[in-house]
């Protein structure tokens, strides 16, 4: 019995991964069309992914939001995931439930609704307009991921630094900062990931001028089918693992920390 | 209040606000523009008045068609009644060429204005048709969403079905959630097996499989829908393996079909359900299960009345996830799917980008927040313990 | 103390401070203590008696909400924590889990701007005091919760802070480990002279650690001396049943000669006890008696209360035993004694005479209902 659902459980894993495993012998394929076995070995298409202007600004207007939305969600979530330990006012659970909407609201009516009230101030088609998006969808789970990593954050700690002749400000950075600082770095990855995946509000909120690289590949296969498309596809998988290793490194820091905290 | 919370306030308020104004006001008004009809008043004001003061009833008043007919002579080449032409002809199809034809003999009319323009279109002798402009020149009309119900008002206020070829909405709703439905419940009969195998692992094995978890998650959507494009591609690997190894003659039609969908849905969802129920699967400790088992408990029963239970939590919260992403999932669908499987998202992102119907899509937009909220607020009630509060990535 | 000046009685003054969290509750009703520069002194007392609150309201940690704190004659109310100069040593130590021991101890040291020369001495100096040089390099999770005790009261002392104030710091230790350390700070406070004000609900740490003992219930201070003041003339009934063990039994007053008295027990047997409260002729009263005062045998004698009482249970504890004692219309008492005193032998059944001091059996009005 146990054996059958090991099983099973192997080729529900194979079924995750087969997609990823199948794009990447299409990108270095050789021929023409998208087919396997490929007929041969080739880098063309990522030199035509590297060498297509299109490609690299698409490219570059994605690795540019992306920074953008990370640094600003990150600073915007961190502050209200402060805001929200250290305050107890009435409300304050309306106020977390309106942080918390972008996370809920379907995207498709997130995009619509923003493209009809950012056309109204001029910020469609502009990457400006598509960061303030990106930051709004972003930010919550920063507050998130910051908000456990202060929960779990030890007020003694604070107030030893405080008795120890550290200012307030001094404390928070000597102590407070060390300690959250891998929920930071998870938070702003997960930004960074979240802007540099989005495609939906792209969508809406840009023209060809400002296509990011989703957008650029979403475009792309609805004219023709290229191999360049699984070549882009492998970059975009090459930025999300160097994501997801950060993301491993803060964490196991973090727990790191966490157990040197609660003692044994 | 408390100096902590004024200065906690001030840390939430850049935040707060950023959200207020760039997501929360968009999406209210969306739900105004639901039920938002400037047309007509925008394009006829006199007409406007001049209806407002009618009480519907035969016969029509001679100010109405003064006043319409002055609109008309004031209308030339103004875009407010290209606007009005066509939210009218959503209405009632005719309508547009019925307007332009009056707009172009207005500057020969003579009094009286009622029967020159029945003149020019007998239409316009028929109460009805003023009926319905009275009906639209109301700042606010039902009509959007009771078209997304595939229902429409008659001009005397009764609401009515629509045209069979016109109710599509009422089936794009139910195939909207049905798909989700069925996508969830894929989702959990993969997930959960798979979930309960990985929380047994140990070292490098539960790495390794974890990866095989992980690596999907950290991966855009669009990316994986793309390889499943191209996986179930007419002439992809499935067809070409399939060929090869004899099993079919032709290649066969998988993309563009329902199947894709739920494949390459599942595939993209299933891994919101795998994390936040395996953390939950690692917190149970081994000791429950061997106290059932020691209590006389057989393995079914350990399993049924003791892990289950306790795993229910982290499956609620999962699945919940699973759904909620589902009902508002757009690429996916858009990619692999053919025009019978596309979901509401589509038809949201077609009137705002192609047809520039704001209303419709607003309408469409409000109904399926409404719904989802219903639905999400109903499950919450059966299965307690559902909406923890799980960061994952949309 | 080697100072010319003598110790100052009001180092550290509370006058007429309270606190409440919620404006209803009352966790420190009017407090008036006076700290002497130099002392030992413990705030004893159950959870929720107000001991934590008060100490807290001294680092600053929380405000008062009425009254005024004075450290050597200055309103210390507003003062931040990080301005007061104590040292604190924390419940579970709270040491910086992403510091060595070493930066640990340093850390006060940057804080209060040291010299980077004398940082490195002190804290090898200071580690030293503790025997914890040779793991200064370590991380606290790699040390015993001993070691970690240690590092906390040496990063509390570096800097030479005005007082130390400690929060149960052992109460997170085993028995031995705990008895260990008590000598230890004792031996510390000896050696630095440092004024250390030291919370604990356990009273026999505070017992054999303090030069005085502040006993705290309900918010407030039941009765302030030293230990063996505090012990053997407890102050009121909570004192005295809070402090080791009591017999209490229950009665009227019938009878009152100077400060003796005479209680009637419901049952119509009488006893007599010292009045520490002001009881008058009629009054319920309570008499107590601690069961080491409690003797086996002798004669009836002046200034001692005897009776003849039925063994009920012996129960063996190692290092004494302990007798349940019936006594016809008084009820059971318990009795505590050393072996070598317990020559009788008594076995369970038997009757004896037992007899105590009534200057040692002490009487107070009534438990009132609790507030």
């Amino acid at each position: 019995m146990m054996r059958a659902v090991r099983i099973f459980a192997v080729l529900v894993l194979i079924f995750l991964v087969s997609p990823i495993l199948v794009i990447f012998p299409l990108s270095f394929s050789s021929g023409e069309v998208l087919t396997l076995p490929t007929p041969g070995w080739s880098l063309r298409w990522f030199q035509d992914f590297f060498l297509n202007e299109r490609w690299l600004l698409a490219t570059k207007h994605s690795v540019i939001v992306g920074l953008a939305t990370m640094v600003v969600a990150t600073v915007l979530g961190t502050l209200a995931a402060f805001g929200l330990y250290l305050s107890d006012f009435r409300g304050k659970k309306v106020v977390m439930a309106v942080l918390s909407l972008p996370m809920v609201v379907p995207v498709i009516v997130t995009a619509s609704s923003m493209y009809v009230a950012f056309s109204v101030v001029g910020l469609t088609n502009s990457l400006t307009g598509l960061v303030i998006a990106h930051t709004i969808i972003a930010a919550p789970y920063v507050v998130i991921t910051v908000l456990a990593a202060v929960q779990t954050f030890d007020m003694t700690l604070m107030r030893a630094a405080l008795s120890l002749g550290a200012n307030p400000v001094r404390a928070f950075i000597e102590v407070v900062m060390p300690m959250i600082m891998p929920g930071i770095v998870a938070g702003a990855v997960f930004a960074f990931a979240t802007s540099f995946d989005e495609l939906v509000i792209a969508i809406f909120l840009t023209g060809p001028e400002q296509f990011t690289l989703p957008r650029q590949m979403f475009a792309g296969l609805r004219e023709m089918l290229s191999p360049t498309i699984a070549a882009a596809a492998v970059v975009m998988i090459g930025f999300s693992v160097v994501l997801l290793l950060i993301t491993e490194y803060a964490r196991t820091r973090g727990e790191r920390l966490k157990q040197r905290a609660a003692g044994e | 209040m408390t100096r902590n919370s004024k200065a906690g306030l001030a840390l939430i308020a850049p935040l707060l606000v950023l959200i207020l104004a760039g997501f929360v006001l968009p999406i209210a008004s969306t739900a105004l523009k639901a039920f938002d009809n400037p047309e007509v008043s925008a394009a006829l004001p006199r007409t406007t008045v001049a209806l407002g003061q009618w009480d519907g009833a035969a016969p029509l008043p001679d100010a109405v068609p003064d006043a319409f007919v002055a609109d008309l002579q004031d209308a030339m080449g103004n875009r407010a009644f290209g606007q009005m032409t066509r939210r009218l002809n959503f209405e009632e199809s005719g309508m547009r060429s019925l307007f332009f034809k009056a707009r172009r003999a207005a500057p020969g009319l003579e009094r009286p204005y009622a029967q020159a323009l029945a003149e020019v279109d007998p239409e316009w002798g028929r109460i009805e048709t003023w009926q319905m402009l009275k009906t639209h020149s109301n700042p606010y009309t039902a009509s959007y969403v009771l078209r997304s119900l595939d229902l429409r008002m008659e001009p005397d206020g009764t609401i009515v079905k629509v045209e069979p070829e016109q109710a599509i909405f009422v089936d794009l709703f139910i195939r909207t959630f049905a798909i989700s439905i069925w996508v969830t419940v894929i989702a959990v009969l993969l997930g959960y097996p798979t979930a309960y195998v990985l929380s047994t692992l140990k070292g490098r094995m539960e790495s390794l499989a974890l990866l095989c978890v992980l690596v999907p998650f950290w991966i855009s959507i669009l990316v994986r829908s793309t390889a499943w494009f191209i996986i179930l591609q007419r002439e992809g690997p499935i067809n070409a393996a399939l060929q090869f190894a004899g099993l079919i003659g032709e290649p066969q039609a998988i993309i563009f079909t329902r199947p894709a969908v739920y494949i390459a849905m599942v595939h993209v969802l299933l891994p919101f359900f795998i994390l936040p129920l395996l953390s939950v699967m690692k917190r149970i400790r081994a000791d429950y299960v061997r106290a059932a088992a020691s209590l006389g408990a057989r393995p079914w029963q350990q399993f049924l009345l003791v892990y289950l239970p306790m795993t229910m939590p982290g499956v609620a919260a999962g699945a919940l996830m699973v759904f909620m992403l589902s009902v508002g999932f757009y690429v996916t669908p858009a990619l692999v799917g053919g025009l019978r499987d596309q979901m509401v998202s589509y038809y949201i992102a077609y009137f705002t980008n192609t047809t520039i119907n704001l209303g419709m899509a607003a309408a469409l937009s409000l109904l399926l927040l409404v719904m989802t909220g219903v639905l999400v607020a109903v499950a919450g009630k059966l299965m307690p313990g559902m909406g923890g509060k799980q960061g994952a990535r949309s | 103390m080697s100072s010319e000046n003598p110790p100052k009685e009001q180092f550290v003054r509370f006058e007429g401070v309270r606190k409440s969290y919620d404006g209803t509750v009352q966790v420190v009703r009017d407090l008036n203590l006076s700290i002497r520069e130099g002392e030992f002194l413990t705030l004893l007392g159950p959870s929720g008696s107000g001991k934590t609150t008060t100490l807290m309201m001294l680092a600053g940690f929380e405000k008062p909400t009425a009254g005024k704190i004075l450290f050597d004659g200055q309103v210390i109310n507003d003062m931040p924590t990080y301005k007061r100069n104590f040292g604190m040593v924390f419940q579970n130590y709270a040491l910086f889990p992403h510091m060595t021991v070493a930066e640990n101890v340093a850390f006060p040291l940057r804080m209060h701007r040291f010299p980077k020369s004398e940082q490195a001495e002190r804290v090898t100096r200071a580690l030293d005091m503790v025997q914890l040089h040779r793991i200064a390099d370590r991380h606290p999770t790699q040390l015993s919760g001993g070691q970690q005790q240690r590092v906390a009261l040496a990063r509390a002392l570096v800097f030479e802070p005005k007082m130390v104030l400690m929060d149960e710091p052992l109460g997170a230790l085993d028995k031995q480990l705990r008895e260990h350390m008590q000598l230890e700070i004792r031996a510390l406070h000896e050696k630095l002279g440092l004024t250390m004000l030291y919370v604990t609900h356990d009273q026999s740490e505070a017992l054999t650690m303090s030069d005085r003992v502040a006993i705290f219930n309900d918010g407030e201070i039941q009765h302030i001396d030293a230990p063996s003041e505090v012990y053997d003339r407890p102050r009121n009934a909570f004192v005295a049943k809070f402090m080791g063990e009591n017999n209490a039994v229950e009665g009227t007053v019938t009878a009152r000669d100077g400060d003796v008295i005479t209680l009637r027990t419901a049952a119509g047997r009488d006893l007599h006890g010292t009045a520490v409260d002001d009881l008058a002729i009629g009054q319920g009263a309570q008499v107590l008696v601690r069961p080491e005062q409690i003797s086996l045998g002798g004669l009836p004698a002046d200034g001692f209360d005897s009776f003849e009482a039925t063994v009920a249970d012996k129960i063996y504890h190692g290092d004494h035993l302990r007798i349940v004692l019936e006594i016809a219309g008084l009820g059971q008492v318990t009795a505590t004694f050393a072996h070598a005193e317990a020559e009788l032998h008594p076995e369970i059944g038997q009757t004896l005479t037992i007899r105590w001091r009534i200057a040692n059996a002490l009487a107070f009005a009534p438990d009132g209902p609790a507030r």
